[in-house]
């Protein structure tokens, strides 16, 4: 109790010192919080645009489709297989796709496209193409003859919404897939890349035209719960017999999805250990002037017989109050920040948002809220700060009382 | 009875390089109830000596015995230990801890003793009592004229219950009222205490005071005069 109305006091003597020290630690804090925030949620971001809205965060094809994406490594689709896909906890929703390229046509141009068969309500699950749609009308049943494309594709091939788009192409087993289907509808995907070429057709309509039957090149799996991606997959693995099917998690779909965020991260982690090396550095400094200023009281306390180690716990709970208001008013202060940009993502405008496009991303930075990003900041500030006050801290308590005195 | 014995104490610093000695040879023995000056020109020793016999500096050469405990077969730790319930320490510069008030700086060494809460409130009032400062105690030391802090740092210095009470130019920083109160309080506490006093001074007026003279030249014993009380 003493040792805390000590230290408490003493922080208070000299109230500039003190509260420099702790606009110095909030704002290490804030900034790394925030810049956390803003990287993570632009990683959430990126995993949210590329697999929460289009891959799936798991994938199931038959085994070696993933090496050589052929319709020649597709499978059946069979009751007992969907059953055996919704069986984990956490499995929401099987979302069932066949997918080829084609060259698509109107009447003066052709472009290649991709052309994805979809189950016309498991895909709400996942893709949810009704709510994207930004003309036209979804596709009422999975044999209806249309499609839907991205909104890019129409001025592509120079086609209006109503006329007819010509898809010619190799279907299952080298045969001809040739058809005809009037385009209902556009819509709009965060990823600009599938705008300029996907087309969608029902799933049976699909089928059709590649002459697949009831084969799949995909079963796609929502998941209630990423974090628990992992377990599914591993679960999945055991269920079905490996030499038929391959069990994907979204990283392994997407390798060069998670090297750029791992590169990204490195990046932000060292910009985060000069800012850390700088605040550390800065405590040091108040921390030895705050001892060199006070080494004739500390000699004194010496003297009458503060032991030692009494006089660093008064040191150490200085420090950890000053560290411990410092942190949780960065906390606080970066909080509100990146709510807002979570709830108003900075969007972005001229060559940035085109280089995002190019990577496939949405133009805009959205900030992460997750609650560990700011704990975690906050900690390894806090722990910064005990680290760098350590060597001030032994070198008040191993101070020769006689020598302070003369100080 | 011996409080304080001294064998052939000598200091020399910076022993390595351009020695400086301090003291050569002091032998001193300061009995129970003693109130003793230690005297003597700037450079004579007076403080390093007392710094030796509280345990707060080591001898280059000879041994400091304090109620029969030889200082220098003890550790570091130990020494920390035996200041804090063997020895009271007065300073010149008054040297009271400027956040505690005048009753929290008197318990301090109680509680670094490790006292009951009640047992050093109420010896820090009794104090502060008998140094007369009842009416200050919970006044910080910048509420406090350098006499009555200097009274308080006596109150610290006996709370420990010491076996002697050490004063480095107590009354360096006083003008002569302050002093002579001082003075006064602690040769009462002296006689109805039966408290040790050893004190470094270059003042005339608590040399005239003293009932023991010990004079220092250039660190040895020059004179050792005892007065009649």
């Amino acid at each position: 109790m003493l040792s805390l109305k000590l230290a408490w006091r003493n922080i208070w003597r000299s109230k500039r010192r003190t509260l420099i020290t702790i606009a110095s630690i909030t704002i290490a804090v804030l900034l790394s919080a925030v810049m956390r925030s803003m990287q993570e949620g632009q990683y959430k971001d990126m995993i949210d645009t590329t697999v929460g809205t289009f891959s799936g965060y798991i994938q199931v094809h038959a085994s070696g489709y993933w090496e050589e994406q052929t319709l020649e490594n597709s499978f059946i689709r069979t009751d007992s297989l969907l059953t055996q896909l919704n069986a984990p906890e956490g499995v929401s929703a099987v979302v069932p796709r066949i997918e080829s390229f084609a060259l698509g046509a109107g009447s003066r141009q052709s472009r290649p496209v991709m052309v994805l068969g979809i189950d016309v309500d498991a895909e709400r699950q996942l893709m949810n193409p009704e709510k994207r749609l930004e003309s036209g009308h979804y596709f009422k049943r999975n044999d209806e003859r249309a499609a839907i494309v991205g909104r890019e594709v129409l001025d592509r091939l120079q086609l209006q919404r109503g006329d007819s788009l010509v898809l010619l192409g190799q279907g299952f087993r080298g045969m001809s897939a040739t058809g005809l289907y009037p385009v209902k509808g556009t819509f709009s995907l965060p990823n600009p890349e599938m705008n300029k070429s996907l087309v969608l057709l029902p799933l049976s309509t699909a089928q059709d035209f590649l002459a697949a039957g009831d084969r799949l090149t995909s079963a796609a799996l929502v998941v209630s719960d990423p974090d628990r991606t992992a377990d599914i997959v591993q679960e999945l693995r055991e269920r079905l017999p490996g030499e038929a099917y391959e069990v994907l998690p979204w990283q392994e779909l997407m390798p060069g999805l998670v090297q750029g965020i791992e590169v990204d991260r490195v990046s932000g982690y060292i910009i985060l250990g000069v800012l850390y090396m700088v605040v550390g550095f800065g405590i040091l400094g108040t921390l030895l002037m705050m001892i060199s200023e006070r080494t004739y009281e500390l000699g004194i306390m010496l003297s009458v017989g503060t032991p030692r180690r009494r006089l660093a716990s008064i040191l150490s709970i200085e420090i950890l109050i000053v560290t411990m208001i410092g942190s949780i008013t960065g906390i606080l202060m970066s909080l509100p920040i990146s709510w807002y940009f979570n709830a108003y993502p900075i969007e972005l405008t001229g060559d940035m948002a085109a280089t995002m496009e190019n990577y496939g991303l949405q133009p805009m930075i959205q900030f992460s809220v997750d609650a560990s990003i700011f704990l975690s900041q906050a900690l390894i500030i806090f722990v910064i700060t005990l680290l760098f006050s350590f060597i001030p801290i032994i070198r008040a308590s191993r101070l020769n009382p006689v020598k302070a005195m003369r100080s | 009875m011996a409080v304080i014995e001294t064998y052939g104490i000598s200091k020399i610093y910076n022993p390595g390089k351009v020695p400086v000695p301090a003291l050569n040879g002091v032998n001193l023995t300061i009995e129970k109830g003693e109130f003793t000056a230690i005297v003597g020109p700037s450079g004579s020793g007076k403080t390093t000596l007392l710094n030796i016999i509280g345990g707060l500096d080591k001898p280059t050469g000879g041994k400091a015995v304090i109620q029969g405990t030889e200082l220098g077969g003890l550790s570091d730790r130990e020494l920390v230990d035996f200041r804090l319930h063997h020895i009271g320490f007065v300073f010149q510069s008054y040297n009271l801890i400027p956040v505690l008030t005048a009753i929290e700086n008197v318990s301090f060494v109680m509680q670094m003793q490790g006292r009951p809460a009640k047992e050093y409130h109420q010896k820090s009032m009794a104090l502060l009592k008998e140094v007369g400062l009842e009416d200050k105690i919970h006044k910080r030391p910048s509420e406090l004229s350098g006499g009555q802090q200097q009274r308080v740092a006596v109150a610290r210095a006996l709370a420990s219950k010491p076996d002697f009470v050490l004063a480095d130019e107590p009354t360096a920083n006083l003008d002569s009222v302050s002093t002579a109160d001082l003075l006064d309080m602690m040769l009462e506490l002296n006689k109805i205490e039966d408290m040790t006093f050893v004190f470094s001074t270059h003042d005339q007026r608590v040399i005239e005071r003293a009932r023991r003279v010990v004079t220092l030249v250039d660190g040895k014993i020059d004179k050792d005069e005892i007065r009649a009380a």
